[in-house]
């Protein structure tokens, strides 16, 4: 009631400053040098050029992990969101013996550093023989990110109300006409939000996915590991760039649609 | 997990005690068997691995020995990498809650079309892969980086920040810190900005209002922050490789190494046990002491 | 010289005016109620005294002291608020204990008069709980026990009472009139209640959309509201529409549908609203009284009857006190019969009525 009182120092604001800056340097220097007209790391001093993000369409290996990241992106955050609803509504809406150790296995994957789940996926898939298939990535990738589709369909089924279910029930709806036109309107934009966070989530994954991608089926995360790996040149600096704006319009997107700030701490 | 427990509502469809209820298995028995298999089979198998031998010109020895384990706990190389590792998890926890913490009062305090802004200035980050960002370390940091010019410029030093502790610090506050932010953020929002006013009316000091009003609100926001960015920051990947490489290793750059260079696979399942063991002891210890301390003030009302 | 002066506050966010020209002169130990519709002002009035919101215009001074300058922490002013507010990290006895401690005060005496404030409030043992595992009325007692223990000069008091049992409200009531009496604490209380208003202060202000409509003692209030706005919201009413004709003989006559009254008021030939309180009707058999009406609803509220009865004039209200007689069936017909002291004439124009005042249309009844 009283907001109006609250403001900040200049003492506060430009702590503010320096704090943003301090994030956004290194997204900005990204972008400046991905400008340059030169053939080596500066600033584009002397204009801007746009050559090499021209160059990006002669390096296919790069559109190349592009497809592939979005593609295992949409199949594993789809497949996430599958299994994130119904268990979702499972915890929330029955109380049953093993009900508490069924989330903690949901959510487990956050707990178990990725570099663990990359090594012990290795060593599954290599077993099984389908270690470097696409299917074995999208099924690591699954687990990954069911947490964080999880985390945000919970909080809104939880926060369902109830009554609406039953009124629907009431005037003669079955409960699955009941579920498709009352309970999943309501629980929409947790599920959606849910899924664009997986979608995040896996096409930036890195950790797990250097162990269980290979050559033929890389990401591109994993890609861009491995060239700065050999060389820092403009070139991964304009792949950058382009990964900094998608990534930003996606960020829009979802504020827009959700609020940022519930979609990050998982309160759909 | 106290969350989630607390958030069941009594339903009346609930069933009735004695009769066993099918239906929540139905609904997620599938994903939790695929969870069952696809984490307890592979975890199993990488425990099976690290007890396997191993030599250089043999490979793989299907054995069993725990000697990968001696070898990670008794080398004192390990155990240099294991110490860089978690005192980066502490400082980077530490920097993080001592600009994180403030950063979220600050942006909460901020006028409408400014919080928002910023708030997302805040948090976008987080969105952004980690290679990039990365990579705009590399840029800053690096041999005629702006900030290594600038640093020479002002005379503090004529080496570059790469490869330095100095320089992995920055980095990984900088991928970690919003996720600070956001934990505090979301526990702000749970105070009642009235509370600070009734501390002013009762003659508190801005500084006092703000420890003994504030801070105590938000302690479990900046507790559950500092959990989840130590642990991440005892196995991050991508940032110590790129800007540590392999001069300074931490745990998850020496298990990727045991895998992909060295190709000991005993050694590298072993290290990687023991860091899933250590942060789990971790996590569970810090939840431990939390939860004795705050179930009772400050439980989910 | 009063103790607390408002001159000309305005708060204004952007181009909404939340609340216009609040003009106050409040004397020491005073007792006064805001009063008003919801979203009209009135927290954000006790929130610029406080010092919590930075007033667009106006001044305002405390014993003599102009207060722009003060800073909210050193106004020493008690407040409770809507929210109550709790510290809930600290117990209630810790909630309490908190003003003291910033006024360094220390040992049995600080313990004694926690002890004392919440034996006030009656919430004694109460005090190693977490607000979170009270009540709300419990909670807004703890909050007034806060508010009372620095014994504050001046007391803002927001809906303090809104939370309380109907018994434990008036208990609260007597109790805070009491402090208040005592200690000579000058008070400023908001409330939705208008009888809590009525009866617990010496002035009553009546807010709407931001402006002040009437200051008046409580009797005057009730009795003469200066408009219909007024007189709805304080209390209920009939409002009729009627008009004022001077006859040849000079004398003002009130025309009222059919009935011709003669009334002692400055003759003006004009529309007027008449406001009739329910408590002053009375139903009496058929020939004895003004109108005839029959009657279309009864409700049984306890200590009284309400009636609604439909007349030549439209329906009214009539309370009748339960005397324990039979009472009248729906359908009946009887005549409504009241005293002319009992009519209020109000204005159907709005009228600015001093400086401080400017009443809209009287849409409400
Ligand atoms: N910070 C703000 N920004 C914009 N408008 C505000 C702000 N604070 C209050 N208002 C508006 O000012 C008006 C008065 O608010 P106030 O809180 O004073 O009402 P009130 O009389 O206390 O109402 P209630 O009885 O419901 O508590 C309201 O219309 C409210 O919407
Ligand atoms: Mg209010």
């Amino acid at each position: 009631m009283y907001r109006n009182l609250d403001r900040n120092g200049p003492l506060a604001l430009v702590f503010n400053a320096l704090f943003l800056l301090f994030l956004l340097a290194p997204l900005v220097v990204v972008i400046l040098v991905s400008l340059t007209p030169e053939g080596y790391l500066s600033y584009p001093t002397n204009g801007v050029s746009l050559r090499w993000f021209r160059a990006i369409l002669d390096n296919p290996q790069f559109i190349d992990a592009f497809y592939n990241s979005a593609v295992l992106a949409v199949l594993s955050a789809s497949l996430a969101t599958l299994i994130a609803v119904p268990a979702a509504l499972a915890v929330a809406r029955y109380r049953f013996k093993g009900r508490d150790a069924l989330t903690t296995l949901f959510l487990s994957p956050l707990m178990i550093p990725q570099i663990v789940l990359g090594v012990a996926f290795l060593r599954f898939f290599t077993q099984l023989g389908v270690s470097g298939t696409f299917a074995s990535l999208v099924a690591a990738h699954v687990i990954v990110v069911v947490p964080y589709t999880l985390r945000l369909v919970l909080a809104s089924v939880v926060g369902l109300d109830r009554e609406a279910e039953r009124a629907a029930i009431s005037l003669g709806a079955s409960p699955w006409t009941s579920f498709r036109r009352v309970t999943l309107p309501m629980i929409l934009p947790g599920v959606t939000g849910g899924w664009m966070l997986a979608l995040i989530m896996s096409f930036d994954e890195l950790t797990m996915t250097v162990f269980v991608a290979s050559p033929g089926n890389t990401t591109l995360p994993v890609q861009m590991y491995n060239y700065i790996d050999q060389s820092v040149d403009p070139l991964i600096a304009s792949v950058s760039a382009v990964i900094i704006l998608i990534t930003i319009a996606f960020m829009l997107l979802i504020d827009r649609l959700f609020g940022l700030d519930k979609v990050l701490t998982g309160k759909g | 997990m106290a969350e989630v427990s607390s958030l069941h509502k009594p339903t009346a469809n609930r069933a009735p005690r004695l009769r066993w209820d099918a239906r929540p298995w139905l609904l997620c028995g599938p994903g939790a068997v695929f969870f069952l298999v696809m984490l307890g089979v592979p975890l199993v198998m990488t425990v099976v691995l690290s007890l396997y031998g191993f030599s250089y010109t043999e490979g793989l020895i299907e054995t069993r020995t725990l000697a990968s384990y001696r070898e990670a706990l008794v080398d004192p190389y390990f155990h240099e990498i294991f110490l860089r590792t978690y005192a980066l998890g502490v400082g980077v926890t530490l920097i993080c809650v001592v600009l994180g913490a403030p950063e979220a009062y600050v942006i909460s305090k901020l006028r409408p079309p400014w919080r928002t802004i910023c708030l997302l200035a805040a948090l976008g980050p987080l969105l952004v892969s980690v290679i990039v960002r990365t990579l705009g370390w590399v840029l800053l940091l690096g041999n005629h980086g702006l900030v290594t010019e600038a640093l020479r410029f002002v005379g503090l030093t004529d080496r570059s920040l790469m490869y330095t502790h100095t320089g992995m610090v920055i980095a990984l506050v900088h991928v970690f810190v919003p996720f600070m932010v956001i934990s505090v953020w979301a526990a702000l929002k749970k105070v009642d900005p009235a509370t600070e006013q009734a501390a002013l009316s009762l003659g508190a000091s801005k500084f006092t209002m703000l420890r003994r009003v504030v801070l105590p609100q938000v302690l479990p926001g900046i507790l559950s922050g500092s959990l989840i960015v130590f642990a991440l920051t005892a196995s991050a990947f991508a940032t110590p490789a790129i800007i540590g490489e392999r001069r300074l290793k931490v745990a998850a750059t020496a298990i990727y190494d045991e895998y992909l260079s060295t190709s000991n696979w005993p050694l590298g399942a072993a290290l990687a046990m023991i860091l899933l063991v250590l942060n789990a002891l971790v996590i569970f210890a810090y939840n431990r002491l939390v939860e004795r301390r705050y179930r009772k003030t400050l439980g989910e009302a | 010289m009063s103790y607390l002066s408002l001159a000309g506050l305005s708060k204004r966010y952007g181009d909404f005016t939340a609340v216009e020209d609040f003009t106050l002169d409040i004397e020491q130990g005073e007792f006064v109620s805001l009063l008003g519709p919801s979203g009209c002002g009135k927290t954000t009035t006790l929130s610029m005294i406080a010092g919590f919101t930075t007033p667009t215009s106006g001044r305002i001074e405390m014993a003599g002291t102009e207060l722009s300058r003060v800073p909210a922490n050193k106004r020493g002013i008690g407040i409770v608020f809507q929210s109550y507010a709790l510290f809930p990290h600290m117990t209630v006895s810790e909630n309490v204990r908190f003003g003291l401690d910033m006024r360094r005060i220390k040992g049995t005496e600080c313990t004694q008069r926690v002890a004392d404030a919440l034996e006030l409030v009656r919430m004694g043992g109460f005090a190693k709980r977490y607000p979170r595992e009270l009540s709300g009325g419990q909670r807004q007692r703890v909050a007034l026990a806060r508010a009372l223990v620095i014994r504050p000069p001046l007391l803002l008091l927001d809906e303090p009472l809104s939370n309380l049992d109907a018994k434990l409200r008036e208990e609260m009531q007597s109790e805070l009139r009491q402090i208040q009496q005592r200690v000579g604490t000058t008070t400023i209380m908001v409330t939705h209640d208008q009888s809590e208003a009525l009866s617990m202060s010496d002035r009553v202000v009546v807010m709407r959309d931001g402006r002040m409509v009437q200051v008046a003692d409580p009797l005057q209030t009730y009795e003469s509201p200066i408009d219909a706005f007024v007189s709805g919201f304080v209390g209920k009413t009939n409002l009729l529409e009627g008009r004022l004709v001077a006859d040849q003989a000079g004398r003002t006559m009130l025309h009222l549908g059919e009935l011709r009254l003669e009334i002692d008021a400055a003759s003006r030939a004009a529309p007027v609203s008449v406001s009739l309180r329910p408590e002053k009707l009375r139903l009496v058999p058929i020939g004895q009284g003004r109108l005839s009406a029959r009657v279309v609803g009864r409700q049984f509220a306890g200590a009284a009857w309400h009636y609604r009865v439909e007349t030549g004039l439209g329906e009214l209200m009539v309370n009748a006190p339960n005397l324990g007689a039979p009472s009248h069936a729906n359908g009946e017909r009887v005549d409504v019969d009241w005293p002319l002291a009992a009519m209020h004439l109000l204005d159907t124009e709005p009228r600015p009525l001093d400086p401080a005042n400017a009443a809209g249309a009287p849409d409400h009844g």
